[in-house]
C-alpha cells in the first residue's frame, strides 16, 4: 500500500480500496451511482438485500461485485455482507457509501486521506462539519438526539453518530462485527469502536437529500423504537 | 357426583389446581432428570410450579409472606411476582429471538457471498485484488 497516493487526485486511490454499497429496491437510482463511483474506485461491491425490483440486473451492468441476501435482512446486515466479502478479497481499505445518491463520491478521498493522517482505523462523515442539502428538521433533530444518545451510552462525543459514509482500515473493519440488522448498526459500529479502542476521526461530508431519499430513509419516529432496541442489545451483549 | 368439596376444606379452584401445578412440577423435575431440558431451566419449572402448588394450597401463606415483605396483600405479591416473571420470559424470548436472528442472518450472508457475481469488466478493471 502506497500511502502517499492518499491524497487527491482520485485516479491514485490505493488498489486496495474497497467501497460496499447497499441496495434494496434501488432500480432506478443505482446505476448512475455506480457510474460515479466508478469513476473514483476500482473495487465496489453491492449488496442487494433482497429487493423485489431489478437491482440486481443493473448492478451487474457494470464492472462490480454483487452479493445478494436471499431475503431482506436490513441496512446493517447487509454492510456486514459487504464489509466481510471486502475482507476476504484483501480490503486495505472499505468505504460504506449509500446507494440512494445521497453521498458524493468527491468526499470518498477526502475520507481516506482523513484516515491516514490521522492514524485512525475509523473517519466517520460528519454532515454537520460539511453540508447536510435540504436536511429537514425533524430529521436534523432526530440526528442530534442520536448524538447526544451516543455521548451517553457508548461515551464517544461525535458531531454526527448516524452517517453512511465512513472508511475504515482493514484493522478497523475486522474489529467490525454488526449483529444489529438494521438501522441500529450505526450506533452499533461507533460502540465497537469505543469498545475496542480504535482510534477515530471525523471527515466533514456532504449529504443531499432528496423527496426520494427521504421516502427511503429513516422515519423520524422511528428513533424511539431504535434507541429502545441499542439498549437492549446492550443487555443481552 | 358430589362436588360439593367444602366438608374436606378444599375449594374446587384448589381440588383442579394444585394436583395441576403438582403433576407440572414432577413432570419439570423428570425431564430434568432424564436431560431432556437444561438442568437451570428444569430446576426454576420446578420452583415455579411448586411454588404455584404451596399458593394455591395455603393462601393465607402468601399473605403472610406479602405483610413480612411490607406488602398488605397476598393477591398483591402474587401479581408483582406474575409481572416479574412475565418481563422475565419477555426479556429470554427477545434473546433467544435475537440469537435465531444472527443464526439466519450468518447463513444467508455467507450463501450470498459463496454466490457473488460480477459485472463485465472493464479493460482497465479486468485484474482482480
Amino acid at each position: 500500500m502506497n500511502e502517499e497516493n492518499l491524497g487527491l487526485p482520485s485516479q491514485s486511490l490505493p488498489d486496495g480500496l474497497w467501497v460496499v454499497i447497499v441496495a434494496y429496491n434501488e432500480q432506478l437510482r443505482i446505476g448512475a451511482v455506480l457510474d460515479d463511483l466508478l469513476e473514483v474506485v476500482k473495487n465496489v461491491v453491492a449488496v442487494d438485500d433482497g429487493s423485489c425490483d431489478d437491482t440486481a440486473g443493473e448492478v451487474l451492468k457494470r464492472p462490480v461485485w454483487l452479493v445478494r441476501h436471499a431475503v431482506n435482512l436490513g441496512q446493517g446486515a447487509s454492510l456486514q455482507t459487504g464489509i466481510s466479502f471486502a475482507l476476504e478479497r484483501h480490503a486495505e481499505y472499505i468505504v460504506t457509501f449509500d446507494a440512494d445518491g445521497q453521498h458524493c463520491t468527491a468526499d470518498i478521498p477526502m475520507l481516506l486521506e482523513r484516515l491516514v493522517a490521522a492514524g485512525a482505523d475509523f473517519a466517520l462523515g460528519s454532515r454537520f462539519l460539511g453540508k447536510a442539502q435540504n436536511i429537514p428538521w425533524g430529521r436534523k433533530l432526530m440526528l442530534r438526539m442520536a448524538v447526544v444518545f451516543t455521548r451517553i451510552f457508548s461515551g464517544v462525543a461525535l458531531t454526527d453518530a448516524h452517517n453512511g459514509l465512513r472508511a475504515m482500515t482493514r484493522r478497523g473493519a475486522l474489529h467490525v462485527h454488526l449483529t444489529m440488522n438494521r438501522m441500529e448498526h450505526a450506533s452499533q459500529i461507533i460502540d465497537q469502536i469505543a469498545r475496542c479502542g480504535l482510534k477515530y476521526v471525523e471527515a466533514p461530508v456532504t449529504i443531499r437529500y432528496t423527496a426520494d431519499s427521504l421516502a427511503k430513509g429513516q422515519r423520524t419516529s422511528a428513533a424511539l423504537r431504535l434507541g429502545v432496541k441499542i439498549l437492549l442489545e446492550k443487555m443481552i451483549r | 357426583m358430589n362436588w360439593d368439596l367444602a366438608h374436606t376444606g378444599v375449594n374446587t379452584f384448589q381440588a383442579i389446581f394444585v394436583p395441576v401445578c403438582a403433576l407440572l412440577a414432577v413432570r419439570t423435575g423428570l425431564r430434568t432428570w432424564r436431560g431432556q431440558m437444561p438442568r437451570f431451566s428444569g430446576v426454576l419449572g420446578i420452583l415455579v410450579w411448586s411454588a404455584a402448588a404451596i399458593a394455591i394450597a395455603v393462601p393465607d401463606l402468601t399473605s403472610r409472606v406479602a405483610e413480612n415483605l411490607g406488602i398488605r396483600r397476598g393477591a398483591d405479591l402474587v401479581s408483582y411476582l406474575a409481572i416479574l416473571g412475565g418481563v422475565a420470559v419477555c426479556f429470554y424470548f427477545y434473546q433467544r429471538n435475537r440469537q435465531m436472528e444472527n443464526v439466519i442472518t450468518e447463513c444467508i450472508r455467507r450463501e450470498a457471498i459463496r454466490d457473488a457475481q460480477r459485472g463485465p469488466c472493464r479493460e482497465i478493471d479486468e485484474r482482480e485484488p
